[in-house]
């Protein structure tokens, strides 16, 4: 299920990112972000070869990286990566929350199937990540929890019925949560990606016509690169001054 | 012009409007809608969702006031009951909806079927729902969708599910709205702060709330309000 690869360089702790995909993504990019720091990077998603090719290229350049395939919304599976996560001797320092595809659909003609489908990957997979984490964080007396959210987590718009009812339930989980741990050392935030994103998901969709499409839309869409300098700020934070809440869009981007 | 003419007649049969409300613990407010209507002779029909009644079952009728129990996740029957409704030569004119907030006691942290079954009991209720009272209502291009939800401070588990549910139904609210205000239908999503339906005096309010956002003109409706917050 997963592979490890020995790393030369010795890590401050460990960072889990959940929901990589792409080398062009915002979860490869984090992770890259969190590697450059000297942190140990445990690169998860659900397919094997994707993840190992982020992570081959995170220790191809001296980083310590380890690829490692699950589905996030099998709690069994999330069981067995935070038992061995708990059993390592490096401290579990952050966990980022990355799951969960923008799938537009008809809302007459989506069944409800697909509205339940949606719901496990942005909501029921980020329930789970926080539970696990949280009891790790709460053993450590410290840690730090990002859920990625977008633009659905603040408006509901037509054709995004499923992703909005998924996006928002996380927005609330995630703040009611931050309010909750913030007393015990744990920083909970929620990050909202409020744009089309430069990467292969936007790129690469519809045969590249979503890259035509980010591109006339006059912004050129949000930097995957960027956006993971924020995640590294977010998890810098001195605890006087934690971000709960930080939305991310390009300039020209209207909302 | 052959496909028009159906339509035409169809639209000029004598329908009169009703009010379905849903959910697991609304007779206070069904009563008290009943009340409201009874000069109007609109009926009320109050559905109740039971996982195993595949087939909509009533459970009682009288004085304006029809209750039904089914499996409001199952697509056959809940189309089953606004075909019943039809029949009885109603349409759907006002659909209330109060999702089911009810979680599990002592039970930390909620397994992964508990919040499968709160999903499905609120959120894919939900959904459920206005699928079938839109698709009535787009015939008609008419028709007041109201989704109720609460919100209170979040001192537990439950407390954090219950809130996500409920910021759930708000963007459903909110999408849907985008997309069927300009067709007719007024969607609304009214949030207390807290779902007391042994409390007479709330229950009025959130009666005649609903009321009122029926009776908005096209030209002035709401889409969110808050009462009692």
């Amino acid at each position: 299920m997963n592979q490890v690869n020995q790393a030369p360089t010795q890590s401050t702790g460990i960072v889990v990112v959940i929901g990589v995909g792409a080398e062009q993504g915002i979860g490869a990019a984090v992770c890259r972000r969190f590697a450059h720091e000297q942190f140990k990077v445990y690169v998860v998603g659900r397919t094997l070869n994707k993840v190992e090719k982020v992570a081959a290229t995170i220790n191809a350049q001296g980083g310590q990286a380890v690829a490692y395939a699950l589905d996030a919304e099998n709690e069994q599976q999330l069981q067995t990566l935070f038992e061995h996560l708990n059993d390592q001797p490096e401290a579990l320092a952050a966990v980022i929350h990355n799951v969960g595809g923008n799938i537009p659909s008809i809302f007459l003609q989506s069944s409800l199937k697909f509205f339940s489908q949606m719901w496990r990957s942005t909501f029921l997979s980020a329930v789970l990540v926080a539970q696990h984490s949280l009891a790790i964080f709460q053993k450590q007396q410290q840690g730090t929890l990002i859920f990625t959210g977008a633009s659905a987590s603040l408006r509901g718009k037509p054709f995004f019925a499923a992703f909005t009812m998924g996006k928002s339930a996380l927005r609330s989980y995630a703040l009611n949560l931050a309010a909750l741990y913030r007393p015990q050392n744990i920083h909970v935030a929620h990050v909202v990606v409020d744009g089309m994103v430069d990467g292969d998901r936007v790129n690469k969709a519809l045969w590249g016509l979503g890259r035509l499409a980010r591109l006339t839309r006059g912004t050129g869409g949000l930097n995957i690169e960027a956006i993971a300098e924020n995640y590294w700020m977010l998890y810098q934070q001195n605890v006087d001054l934690w971000t709960h809440e930080l939305d991310l869009r390009p300039y020209q981007e209207k909302f | 012009m052959a496909k028009l003419l159906p339509q035409w007649f169809k639209s000029k049969q004598k329908t009169k409007g009703c009010i379905v409300i849903v959910g697991n613990d609304v007779q206070q407010l069904s009563q008290l809608l009943v009340g409201q209507v009874q000069c109007d002779a609109m009926p009320v029909y109050q559905l109740q969702h039971d996982p195993i009644q595949t087939q909509p079952q009533i459970e009682a009728q009288a004085e304006g006031l029809i209750a039904v129990r089914l499996n409001l996740l199952d697509a056959t029957a809940v189309k089953s009951v606004i075909q019943q409704i039809q029949k009885a030569g109603h349409f759907v004119d006002l659909c209330i909806f109060q999702p089911d907030f009810v979680l599990p006691e002592n039970s930390q942290p909620l397994s992964t079927e508990q919040l499968e079954n709160y999903w499905q009991n609120t959120g894919l209720t939900a959904v459920s729902i206005a699928q079938a009272v839109i698709r009535q209502m787009l015939s008609k291009q008419h028709g007041t969708l109201i989704f109720l939800g609460t919100q209170q401070p979040v001192e537990s588990e439950r407390d954090l599910f219950s809130q996500s549910l409920s910021a759930s139904i708000r963007a459903l609210a909110q999408s849907l709205a985008r997309e069927f205000h300009p067709k007719g239908i007024h969607v609304v999503y009214c949030v207390l702060s807290h779902w007391q339906s042994a409390n007479h005096a709330l229950m009025q309010s959130l009666q005649q709330t609903c009321w009122h956002l029926y009776q908005q003109p096209k030209s002035t409706w709401s889409q969110e309000l808050r009462l009692g917050l």
